[in-house]
């Protein structure tokens, strides 16, 4: 079966490829023509378009059975609502006249129905923006999509999850203002890819979480202080001592001009992901420990020299 | 397990302080003899490193049986070291720059791969940590792809005379200098470049360049090379940008930034501290020219050929340096008549080392 695996160059999908690889599906890599394809497999097909070009979508939909949707843009925040949202109902539109089999959309977590979104987020609103298009339309083909929470694993060239590891492994001791609170809920990419292929094999259709458990800040920074070079010692600061120690330092540090910034940002609660209790750890597949997908992220990045 | 028997020709600075001690601490190599031509010179080193002198490789090899040759002397002395040693069945271990040009080069790399031994030319920076690093990061296309490279390597004009002597030297400061990087260059692309410019200057009155740039094309990828002697304190650069980040490079620090997440690295070293505003980085033990010389001995006590920088990497080298000499004769008479490279003061002994020091090829 061939499919057409947008974002390819992404994160999730240089995993799908090479997870693709071990399957009967024959991958075609859907390519901006400015990407960088140096970091494709050598022997995947390719075919240049761009979702904002309707008749190159068109093109690259043919002599296809299925397509995996992944292509978004999710940092920059002006694109997201012409790429996100008006790309995904450009080809939807293309593959229904195309008539291929399924379609795989990789959402996130926060579009699931039954996860609150965060309305600030201009990301997670963009993918919500997606839902009516998949499921509240008939479709000629069988549609999935899939809604991971924080994703760790190899394959990070846009290092986006370096900022939790550098601060572990660029410091012997790590305590509040170097990290700020924060809770998580972390699967493997393994997992969310795993969970793409059921899709195309027709094991699982509709909507697919993806969870791990949920986490505390402490237990994910210990995870990665045991597999960061740097035998880094983690303290565990309870948010008491961060609001009524921590930051009014950083406010004297501020006025006295040894910080460059204020203690408010010290103040931050970050969720990465979570969940409520009955929504963790599904994926229709077996999962892999989130502590492996900590532990395969810090040595790819030990590979490319990053660690 | 025996270890091979070294011999190290020339006793200049090079081999006293870096090849014979590097030969001595490696479990499989020792160091037997050496030969050096000044006898005054050779009689001091018989004292200091206790160790049996001969007057020129030829004795050296008649005397000693030895299993590898390591050549320290000036470049006008390689070829014929190089040929008498391979012919031995010696392998090789040459300073840089492997020879006076590309021709001489290839007939060294013809001997080598009639005797087929273990050579390496001795070019140092691929072997600093920050090196390593950055090659390890542009082999796994962090930074997309590369769309930029420039090498800037500035070091002090060379104390010993034949630096100065185109006929023991091969040129100034592009066939000095213009090899580390080079050596670096040509790991990290498959192709052999094309020099599309190439300008030498001689801004004091010597007979050998002392400033030289050279722009290369390696595919589509522009690299701009430029190398003088004019400072106190080196300095050799190296910045590479790509199509999602770049980075920059001496042997000391290491930074750059992959899609806005900066990264830095000392010697190799993530920091010990980094509060933000402020960072500590380990001491570092860092001894690239003792690195280099143990993994040349490491493939000659495993008789593997593929070194990181065998005599055909010399010749490719060589042949960008000897286009530079070409481009850069025709840009400088035309500017302003000055002559390409010529013997004018031939001071300098060839007994004296040649070669790199401690802080980046010089």
């Amino acid at each position: 079966m061939r499919v057409l695996v947008t974002g390819a160059t992404g994160f999730i999908g240089l995993n799908l490829l090479a997870a693709l690889d071990e399957t009967d599906h024959e991958p075609v890599a859907m390519v901006r023509p400015a990407s960088t394809t140096a970091r494709l497999p050598a022997d995947i097909d390719r075919v240049e378009a761009d979702l904002s070009d309707a008749d190159s979508v068109t093109a690259a939909l043919a002599d296809v059975d299925s397509v995996v949707h992944l292509a978004a843009a999710v940092y920059d925040t002006a694109s997201m609502g012409a790429t996100n949202t008006a790309g995904t109902e450009r080809i939807v539109d293309a593959a229904a006249d195309a008539g291929i089999d399924r379609f795989v959309f990789l959402s996130t977590v926060g579009a699931h129905p039954e996860v609150p979104a965060d309305a600030d987020s201009t990301y997670q609103q963009s993918k919500v923006a997606s839902e009516e298009l998949l499921f509240g339309r008939n479709h000629p083909f069988e549609v999935a999509a899939v809604y991971p929470t924080y994703i760790f694993g190899p394959r990070d060239y846009r290092l986006t999850r370096y900022e939790h590891v550098r601060p572990v492994a660029a410091n012997r001791v790590l305590v509040p203002p170097l990290y700020t609170d924060a809770k998580y809920n972390i699967v493997h990419v393994d997992d969310v890819v795993g969970t793409v292929v059921r899709c195309l094999d027709g094991d699982a259709t509709g909507r697919q979480l993806v969870t791990g458990p949920n986490l505390t800040n402490e237990q994910v920074l210990k995870a990665i202080a045991r597999h960061a070079p740097g035998n880094c010692r983690v303290v565990t600061v309870p948010y008491g001592a961060i609001r009524w120690g921590v930051k009014p330092a950083m406010d004297l540090l501020y006025r006295i001009g040894v910080s460059p910034v204020p203690g408010e940002g010290f103040l931050e609660r970050g969720d990465f992901g979570t969940v409520r209790p009955e929504l963790t750890e599904r994926a229709p597949v077996d999962q892999r420990p989130w502590k492996a997908a900590i532990g395969e992220t810090v040595e790819w990045y030990e590979t490319v020299g990053i660690l | 397990m025996t270890r091979l028997a070294v011999g190290v020709v020339g006793a200049g600075w090079m081999a006293t302080d870096y090849h014979v001690p590097a030969f001595s601490s490696h479990p499989r190599t020792r160091v037997v003899a050496f030969a050096e031509r000044d006898d005054a010179r050779r009689a001091t080193v018989e004292d200091d490193l206790s160790l049996p002198g001969c007057d020129d490789v030829t004795s050296m090899l008649a005397a000693h049986d030895l299993d590898v040759v390591s050549i320290c002397t000036p470049p006008s002395t390689h070829e014929s070291i190089f040929v008498e040693s391979v012919g031995a069945g010696c392998h090789v271990l040459c300073e840089k720059p492997l020879a006076l040009s590309a021709e001489s080069a290839r007939r060294m790399a013809a001997a080598a791969d009639d005797a087929g031994v273990v050579t390496q030319v001795g070019y140092l920076h691929r072997y600093y940590r920050n090196y390593q690093r950055a090659m390890k990061m542009l082999s796994n296309d962090l930074l997309g792809e590369i769309v930029e490279v420039t090498v800037a390597h500035h070091s002090a004009p060379p104390s010993q005379g034949w630096y100065y002597n185109p006929d023991l030297s091969g040129g100034g400061v592009a066939r000095d200098l213009f090899p580390h990087s080079l050596d670096v260059l040509f790991e990290l692309f498959d192709e052999p470049p094309d020099v599309t410019d190439a300008d030498v200057r001689y801004l004091r009155d010597r007979a050998v360049e002392d400033a030289a740039r050279v722009s290369l094309a390696f595919g589509d990828v522009p690299v701009d090379l430029s190398a003088t002697w004019t400072q106190t304190e080196g300095v050799s650069r190296v910045l590479v940008v790509g199509t999602e980040g770049w980075l920059e490079l001496d042997s000391k620090t290491l930074q750059g930034d992959v899609h806005g997440r900066p990264f830095e690295f000392q010697q190799g070293s993530l920091p010990l501290v980094d509060v933000g505003v402020a960072d500590l980085f380990p001491a570092s033990d860092e001894d690239a020219h003792t690195e280099r010389i143990h993994d040349f001995a490491d493939h000659a006590a495993a008789g593997d050929l593929d070194t990181s920088a065998p005599v055909r990497r010399g010749v490719a080298v060589a042949e960008v340096i000897d286009a530079v000499y070409e481009r850069g004769a025709d840009s400088s008479s035309e500017r302003d008549g000055a002559d390409p490279p010529t013997e004018r003061d031939g001071v300098g002994s060839p007994s004296e080392p040649s070669g790199a020091d401690a802080e980046g090829g010089r």
